[in-house]
């Protein structure tokens, strides 16, 4: 199996794109970090995004004066639900804004790290390295350092380029060595509520639909069946047969689908975040998982297998 | 726009007058019962019948042995035993054809008839590629004209174990009804210029898709016109990306935009996660 990550490669500085990483304490040291930069970026007639809450982006607005109403301003709430959103929504806005003419974009915002899925921001942090290192882009992650644990600390800086501090310093740290470690998704212990082997992904789809029918809502049960066929697609195509399709449901839980093929799995590390290219016809599959699972993951099983588990909450 | 019905013809002597239906079988044995079975049918409802299938008159005519009154039918030209079109027996072009098909139509309306049933057996067209394209192109236009108010019944039937499977598949999801697993969709002509599609359709039968989005999209009006093309999507239970993407791509090669009319939510949910030029939902 091979990776598009090569952790030996020397990280090149290219000048149009810039990963940073702010750290802050308090709204004050916040807009003292980014109000100058975002001034001249206005000025430049780059496209800014701005992804804070309430209070910072009110107080940042009034530091910013009339250049505020030139910043696109999105509550954090809505763009961060989830990694593979948020890399969506950055890569969207920068689509939108280079086909508008501007020269540049740059996207800030507050990652959330909340103490439950830190571990996936962190890998999202170093997916942004790969994924949009040849846009003109620059990218200011901010990390709150009144919350932030030390290790989660040097672990945030090693995913960026550069560290900028509230007084103007820069560091730069040329990039983590490494994959960050990301604990596997695991299916629930108990015995699936469904287990199949197919050869298409509608028996798949047919297999699994009778049994979410009564305890999931109906939006969720099309985002389950669509990422069940897009992954049973991507097995026949890219996988080897046999492929074995498991499903647990645990009521006002959570659904969990996994997928078993005899493959040696995906070769991207980033494939749930990475946005398809324009010309890439049908290879979509993996992606749009990502963006309608809460999680998903793919491992080679001890067994020799490759699995790849998505997990959909379910409302209380 | 109306919803028109489509889905699995799971026993052939169901078929309502205006159904337009697809029939695979796998030994002749089993065409002539279902056959017999529906021209019977179409019989009883006072529909002029026509038999579309090769091979010798008298073969042909010993097949319809059951039916009750065969000679005085075939003289008095209530059933009409024919070659399939496009075959060496019956060379003709598929404008030809559909003037033939409607003349018929009007001639048994004029002759007190409720409308005409046609069975026909299209094997020995479809496994000649030039004859099958054709009849693909048929049988949208015919499709066309049944929805516009043509008196007119139809199975197509052919061995679906001699057939190329991409095209049995292609053939068969042209039908607004059509028997097997397979395919998963429907895809039917539906008022005005437009087409409904029932079913599921997913990366596995993206080839036979193209080929019905092809042949709908192409007879949508003169590619260049920017035309609106309408898809009903209110019978469509399922579509993964690469299905949706295969419209997109369709549409664009004949430079149609399609707009999808009454998409699920599934179809909510995926559609703003591609970017597609040539394909919208409607509101």
């Amino acid at each position: 199996m091979t990776s598009a990550f090569t952790p030996d490669a020397p990280v090149t500085d290219d000048g149009d794109f810039e990963h940073v990483a702010g750290f802050y304490e308090g709204v004050d040291e916040l807009v003292e970090l980014l109000a100058d930069d975002i001034a001249t970026a206005v000025d430049d007639g780059e496209r800014v995004l701005v992804c804070i809450d309430v209070a910072a982006w009110n107080a940042l607005e009034q530091r910013l004066g009339d250049r505020a109403a030139e910043v696109t301003y999105l509550a954090d709430d809505v763009r961060y639900s989830k990694p593979a959103e948020a890399m969506r929504a950055v890569n969207e806005f920068v689509r939108d804004a280079l086909d508008d003419g501007a020269p540049a974009v740059r996207s800030i915002g507050v990652i959330p790290l909340d103490g439950q899925h830190d571990e996936d921001w962190i890998r999202y942090e170093a997916a942004v390295n790969e994924v949009l290192a040849r846009l003109p882009f620059k990218g200011i992650c901010l990390y709150d350092t009144s919350t932030l644990a030390p290790e989660l600390a040097r672990e945030v800086a090693a995913a960026h380029r550069t560290v900028v501090h509230p007084d103007g310093r820069r560091n730069h740290v040329g990039g983590a060595a490494s994959l960050p470690a990301v604990p596997a998704l695991d299916p629930p212990t108990a015995p699936p509520d469904v287990v199949v082997e197919v050869d298409t992904s509608s028996t798949a789809r047919r297999a699994v639909r009778g049994s979410l029918a009564d305890d999931v809502p109906a939006d969720i049960v099309d985002e389950v069946l669509l990422s069940l066929s897009e992954l049973v697609t991507n097995g026949r195509v890219h996988g080897q047969q046999p492929i074995t399709v498991e499903m647990w449901l645990r009521p006002g839980r959570d659904v969990h689908i996994a997928v078993t093929d005899h493959g040696t799995g995906i070769d991207d590390p980033f494939f749930e975040l990475r946005p398809p290219a324009p010309d890439d016809v049908g290879g979509a599959g993996l992606w749009i998982v990502g963006q309608l699972a809460d999680r998903v993951d793919s491992r080679m099983q001890p067994d020799g297998v490759h699995r790849v588990v998505a997990r959909f909450a379910l409302p209380a | 726009m109306g919803s028109r019905h489509a889905g699995l013809l799971t026993d052939p002597t169901e078929l309502r007058p205006g159904d337009h239906a697809c029939f695979g079988f796998a030994t002749r044995t089993e065409f002539v019962e279902a056959a017999v079975a529906v021209l019977r049918a179409g019989l009883a409802r006072n529909e002029r019948v026509v038999f579309a299938t090769g091979g010798p008159f008298e073969l042909l005519r010993d097949d319809l042995a059951q039916l009750a009154d065969l000679d005085e039918r075939i003289g008095d030209d209530t059933i009409a035993i024919r070659p399939p079109p496009f075959t060496p027996a019956r060379p003709v072009q598929v404008s030809e054809l559909l003037d033939t098909v409607e003349r018929d139509v009007r001639e048994a309306l004029d002759a007190g008839f409720a409308g005409q049933l046609s069975v026909l057996d299209i094997t020995e067209v479809l496994v000649d590629p030039k004859a099958a394209r054709r009849f693909q192109e048929f049988e949208h236009l015919i499709d066309r004209r049944m929805v516009d108010g043509l008196e007119l019944t139809m199975l197509c039937c052919f061995d679906h174990t001699v057939v190329d499977p991409d095209l049995a598949v292609a053939i068969s999801g042209q039908h607004p009804f059509a028997n097997g697993e397979i395919p998963l969709f429907r895809l039917f002509a539906t008022d005005g210029h437009h087409a409904g599609v029932w079913g599921e359709v997913d990366a596995s039968q993206v080839a036979p898709w193209e080929q019905a989005l092809t042949v709908a999209f192409s007879h949508g009006a003169a590619p260049g016109a920017g035309l609106d093309y309408r898809l009903d999507c209110s019978q469509l239970q399922f579509i993964d990306h690469a299905a949706l993407q295969s419209i997109d791509t369709v549409a664009r090669s004949w430079e149609v935009q399609v707009s999808l009319w009454n998409p699920g939510k599934g179809l909510r949910r995926l559609y703003p996660l591609m970017a597609l030029d040539s394909v919208r939902l409607s509101p």
